[in-house]
């Protein structure tokens, strides 16, 4: 994740919205695809980073300033998103929703497009199973490298429960890879695995 | 077979002593189970980390700034119907506790009216006998620009007071932004 400079984030601390534009600038994409992961919709997804980012401009004068700024964000933009799912109560996605438009590298390479394709909708088809903690707890461990203290701090859980969560969500994510690929996986030789 | 604590050894990341990694080998290679458990999840977790971050589609920022600008014009009509709301309910609750009062006592509307009449009308002696007073002790000319003095004063502390309750009603309280 890119790195704001401190200049600029001051800058936007103490009011400049020009500044602030610059925030919403470079951390869009992080804000962006954490929305997308968590909610599975690309005009959602962009509603809930907007409303990240006017929450947090609304919310810059409690900012901890001991905390990266982009940690920040992102637990605002979870936090928005859990809620939206709780109020929507939808545990599944539109895996017909997948569209070319939210691929990350739009190229006019049909071969490449429809690996895309198929590898967001696999993906899709991994995270549908998850609640939504259980999802984002796994979108901030993987995609973001953070680190279970981090998740605590960002989800508001504590330790234990990110562990927690993170057990049964890679147990689901092991479970539906499975039962995603049941010729593949089940007749390998598993005494030739590179791993152990 | 009993899976555990196999199956919590690869579902919680933990590292591993080289004789747990040696037994936990040993019974992926007894147990099919365990074994397609390690293979799925290693295989979703690596699928999860090569995917690459989706970016929203260009022109997020100039859209932030069309959103903040509505946003912000949303809120103000908020704390306007807010301001205008709280004072029509604070003026209803005083009204109906006046009423309440005058209800409980054996005070009439009459009353009330006479008391409120006897008021405006020592108010109104109290500022002719100041004005006899100051006219009295200070001489003509200054009096003149005593009296524009005073009057200017007091017009410039209305117009403030106009200006603060429009700016309360119809701009809000600036938060996080410099003063425009």
């Amino acid at each position: 994740m890119r790195q704001i400079e401190q200049q600029v984030l001051q800058r936007a601390l103490a009011g400049d919205e020009e500044a602030y534009a610059l925030v919403v600038e470079v951390y869009q994409t992080p804000v962006y695809n954490l929305c997308y992961r968590m909610l599975g919709e690309s005009g959602e997804a962009e509603d809930a980073a907007q409303e990240t980012f006017w929450r947090a401009y609304q919310a810059l004068n409690r900012y901890d300033r001991q905390r990266p700024f982009g940690t920040w964000l992102l637990s605002i933009a979870a936090h928005f998103c859990i809620d939206q799912q709780r109020k929507r109560r939808l545990h599944t996605f539109e895996l017909d929703e997948v569209a070319e438009e939210t691929l990350p590298d739009p190229t006019p390479n049909p071969e490449k497009v429809i690996g895309q394709l198929e590898q967001e909708r696999a993906l899709h088809h991994l995270l549908a199973g998850l609640n939504s903690q259980d999802r984002a707890v796994l979108v901030l461990r993987y995609w973001y490298e953070f680190s279970e203290e981090e998740i605590s701090q960002s989800l508001s859980l504590t330790v234990s429960a990110v562990k927690s969560r993170l057990h049964r969500a890679r147990l689901l994510l092991a479970q539906r890879y499975q039962a995603a690929q049941p010729q593949t996986v089940v007749g390998r030789n598993h005494y030739g695995s590179p791993a152990f | 077979m009993g899976h555990q604590p196999f199956e919590t050894w690869l579902l919680e990341e933990q590292d591993l002593s080289p004789a747990q990694r040696q037994e936990l080998n040993a019974h992926l290679d007894a147990c099919p189970q365990c074994y397609q458990l390690k293979e799925s999840l290693e295989a979703a977790v690596q699928m999860l980390k090569a995917t690459p971050f989706i970016s929203p589609r260009p022109g997020f920022t100039e859209r932030w700034k069309i959103s903040q600008a509505e946003r912000r014009s949303h809120q103000h009509r908020r704390q306007t119907r807010l301001f205008f709301l709280s004072s029509i309910a604070g003026a209803v609750v005083c009204l109906s506790g006046l009423y309440a009062i005058l209800r409980m006592s054996n005070f009439s509307i009459a009353d009330l009216l006479v008391f409120l009449a006897r008021v405006a009308t020592g108010i109104i002696g109290f500022f002719n006998q100041a004005q006899v007073f100051l006219l009295v002790n200070l001489s003509s000319p200054l009096s003149i620009v005593f009296w524009i003095l005073i009057s200017s004063g007091f017009c410039l502390l209305v117009l403030g007071w106009i200006y603060m309750l429009w700016r309360i009603s119809f701009r809000g309280v600036l938060k996080n932004e410099k003063s425009e």
